[in-house]
């Protein structure tokens, strides 16, 4: 029963991308940015879609980032299992205007390890950096892309030794030098971003592709359970999620348990069988 | 965030049922809060990781529907975040009504599943591989010309479009015979044959099945071969139910229903006021550790969540009977279930098999399987004593729910006597390890686990044709005061193996359907006292809750409505 889709040859390969991070941090902001290249300011809470899919370039290959936001089910710690499984990679963003959002993000990289594909690759992202910046800032007005969370944003003026100086600096409370210091410590790659400016939000996708690169598929192809099981990623995919011309669709590994994997979403209905006596 | 704990509907259990409900409001575009005492997903019917089985089958001793429950041992298997172990064991028809939501809602794209590979029967004292398609008969050596003529004859009348009641293979009273009956006399296949129709591809429960509704039910799953793959059933990854229950629930959220796990419901208070204002909600619920309260116009819950206790006054509910099966299912209320786990391969080909076959020469081992099902029909196993057949699902590392070189095991009989389930189901997990053992020695189990479920009488107790849900057991609600605002969905039937989905998925609709004429009664009624209202001193109504009222009482078309492709807006 070869149900394989031939799907299309393209080289490009997949990663399921997890977002975690506190309430309003701007963690759709950033994917939104990153995957239609716009801002909402008034952005509503959650993002009303499955996930979203982004292709990245990467030298000579196309990273395909099928992004998944939350959907607010963080809010009351209630993340279902199903939303880490097979994650390759997240971002964890908290706010740098928010000094106990850092301390949220540490509970969820923390939960990442716990629940998370041990090889996860875990980017941690500083967002609004906007509001700490000069007012020279490229979009000209240097509001605050939480105009509608002023109360997220609350000012606490003095704190913050600022590195780069402007006066904005003075909402900072999270230090660059402290949430690098952590980030080093636990082994993530590390960002100050503004999904307001576009600062620093591709570099995270970037990134996160190089280092994937660097491990030369590894990271792909040993999924969920590290150690002993390898399967290609492309039989993961099929086999997780559906969609026609999936990448890889058609490599088959003889023998092996996953040829029965099936596709919900490949509605052909196969002929039945045709005798008839 | 003003209204933030105001609701059209709260919805209480993540069962499969419940969690399809809450996922079709949210995408109907009512305001949803789904609501689990448990801090994981699906209820009764979860996937569990090891440790949490362990914590689960220590804590349910204390509910009334899981008793007898044994452990060999409590201590934790290594990469117990590996298992998914499912408390609901069941396989999906391909072509059913789950499989149908699960393509219209677009959850299928959160799931994996994969075939179940082989079916087979215990029969005179060996493992048989039960044909799956009319290609298997023909290749089957052991079956001869004449019964597969026969067998052929059969399967085409089973499969064929026509009603069942209109054929004259059912005139008379055949349609209430035993099913083993039916097949031997009207189709003349002999008992082992008839046995295997019966148990292993009709999945019937007891030897006292109808025709009928076995007919019916082996018309679906003929019908359910081939649109994925020979096998007319399919398995969800990580725990099959449980998992496709968090799919749901995902896809509610994305549509904007909140979740709140773990937290117990201390309070549901109907609101006294509720006649004189049109703005005040039915219900105010507080929940333990939570600070806020919510409120709705409308709950639904569970059969077996909701905490009744907690109102004084239980005039408002509506037991929504279940719609599916949809006419003559006998329904075990009891059932004996088994979960062990294993470290070495099974094999549903039997040694005779496996070595006349074709494929088998030069080979010393017998072909293992990942994913299967093994059945005993009633009375089959001499050292047994279940009356009922007892199923063993199998599923392997391919299904994602166990590590690497570990299988699951799920047994399961229904049972009309308290008896202890281990008693019960260990000679048939013995005789299915010592059989199907791909080497010449038994295999050991490295934990097994035994249990009783019942399933509330209650939920089955609605009469036997096609429930209209019109003429259900509701009394008559009179405009206004009695208008139903709770609403109990069925829980679904504990077996025959691949029906607790479909039912789930059929139940989820008809209570759907019935929260939007609940709903839509309220918002009249509430409108009704407002225009009342509004003729004597005008009283301060928002704006918002003026538009919000128009927006619900939206005609609502569908089950799912369209899915917007997602995948298309990569450039």
């Amino acid at each position: 029963m070869a149900d394989a889709a031939s799907g299309s040859t393209d080289k490009s390969v997949q990663v399921k991308l997890v977002l975690l991070g506190e309430a309003a941090v701007g963690k759709s902001s950033v994917v939104l940015r990153f995957v239609s290249d716009e801002f909402q300011p008034n952005k509503e809470p959650t993002i009303g879609a499955a996930f979203l899919t982004q292709k990245c370039r990467l030298e000579d290959r196309v990273l395909r980032y099928e992004i998944w936001d939350t959907a607010g089910q963080e809010r009351f710690h209630s993340l279902a299992p199903m939303y880490y499984r097979n994650a390759q990679a997240a971002v964890v963003v908290y706010d740098i205007t928010k000094a106990s959002s850092l301390e949220k993000a540490k509970s969820w990289v923390k939960e990442l390890q716990r629940q998370a594909n041990p090889n996860i690759v875990i980017a941690l992202a500083g967002n609004k950096l906007d509001l700490v910046q000069p007012s020279a800032s490229p979009s000209g007005t240097s509001s605050s892309e939480s105009e509608d969370e002023a109360d997220d944003a609350t000012a606490t003026p003095g704190e913050a030794p600022s590195s780069s100086g402007g006066e904005s600096e003075s909402l900072r409370q999270v230090p660059r030098e402290e949430a690098q210091a952590y980030a080093t410590e636990a082994g993530l790659l590390f960002f100050e971003t503004s999904a307001k400016t576009g600062e620093g939000i591709v570099e995270i996708f970037t990134e996160i592709g190089g280092f994937c690169d660097i491990f030369d598929e590894k990271v792909f192809e040993y999924l969920y359970l590290p150690v002993a099981k390898k399967i290609p990623i492309e039989h993961i995919l099929a086999a997780t999620r559906g969609g026609a011309g999936r990448p890889g669709a058609a490599g088959g590994r003889a023998g092996n348990a996953q040829d029965a994997a099936v596709n919900l979403e490949e509605n052909a209905n196969k002929p039945k069988d045709a005798c008839n006596c | 965030m003003d209204n933030a704990g105001i609701f059209d509907v709260i919805v209480i259990g993540t069962g499969l049922t419940e969690s399809i409900t809450a996922a079709a409001f949210a995408k109907a575009g009512f305001k949803v809060a789904h609501l689990d005492e448990n801090v994981y997903y699906g209820g009764d019917e979860a996937s569990l990781s090891f440790e949490e089985y362990i914590n689960w089958a220590i804590h349910a001793k204390d509910s009334t529907q899981f008793s007898s429950i044994s452990l060999s041992s409590s201590d934790a298997l290594p990469n117990s975040r590996q298992y998914s172990i499912s408390l609901s064991p069941s396989v999906i028809p391909a072509a059913g009504p789950l499989i149908s939501s699960l393509v219209a809602s677009g959850v299928s794209r959160y799931g994996g599943f994969r075939l179940v590979e082989q079916v087979a029967v215990y029969s005179n004292h060996e493992v048989k591989t039960v044909p799956g398609s009319k290609e298997d008969i023909f290749k089957d050596k052991t079956i001869s010309l004449l019964d597969k003529r026969r067998l052929m004859r059969f399967l085409v009348f089973a499969s064929g479009d026509e009603d069942f009641e209109a054929r004259t293979e059912l005139e008379g009273a055949k349609a209430d015979m035993p099913f083993v009956e039916f097949l031997k006399t009207t189709f003349s296949l002999d008992q082992e044959m008839a046995e295997t129709i019966t148990y292993a591809l009709s999945h019937c429960v007891s030897p006292s099945d109808k025709a009928l509704s076995a007919l019916r039910r082996l018309r679906r799953y003929l019908r359910s071969a081939g649109r994925y793959g020979h096998s007319p059933f399919l398995i969800g990854q990580y725990g099959s139910s449980g998992e496709i229950a968090q799919g749901f629930c995902r896809t509610a959220a994305v549509a904007g229903c909140v979740y709140i796990l773990g937290k117990e419901i201390s309070s549901i208070t109907r609101n006294r006021n509720f006649d004189e204002s049109q703005s005040t909600p039915t219900y105010t619920l507080t929940l333990s550790d939570f600070p806020e309260t919510i409120t709705c116009d409308l709950i639904v819950s569970s059969e077996s969540r909701f905490p009744a206790g907690l109102l004084g006054n239980t005039g408002d509910i509506l037991r929504i009977p279940p719609a599916f099966p949809a006419a003559g299912g006998e329904i075990p209320f009891t059932i004996a279930r088994g979960v062990c786990i294993i470290d070495q391969p099974l094999s549903f080909v039997s040694r005779q098999e496996s070595s006349s076959s074709e494929e088998g020469d030069g080979q010393e081992s017998r072909p293992t399987l990942d994913t299967g099902i093994f059945v005993f029909p009633p009375s089959s196993l001499s050292t047994g004593a279940a009356s009922s057949a007892v199923t063993v699902l199998v599923v392997g590392e391919g299904t994602m729910s166990v590590p690497k070189g570990k299988w699951i095991l799920y047994l399961s009989t229904s049972i009309n006597t308290a008896v202890s389930p281990e008693q019960l189901l260990k000679p048939y997990l013995d005789m299915t390890l010592s059989l199907s053992s791909s080497t010449d020695t038994s295999i050991i189990p490295l934990f097994t686990s035994f249990y009783l479920q019942t399933t509330s009488p209650s939920s089955y107790t609605t009469s036997s044709t096609k429930s209209s849900l019109n003429t259900s057991s509701r009394p008559d609600h009179s405009f206004g005061s009695s208008l139903p605002t709770i609403l109990l969905s069925p829980a679904p039937p504990n077996s025959p193996l691949p029906d607790s989905g479909d039912a789930a998925a059929v139940n989820a609709e008809a209570v759907f359907w019935e929260a939007v004429k609940a709903l839509k009664s309220i918002k009249a009624s509430k409108k009704l006292r407002k225009t009342l209202e509004d003729q004597v001193p005008p009283t301060v109504i928002r704006d918002e809750e003026e538009e919000e009222e128009e927006e619900e009482l939206v005609e609502i078309e569908s089950f799912w409505p369209p899915v917007v492709n997602e995948e298309d807006d990569e450039e």
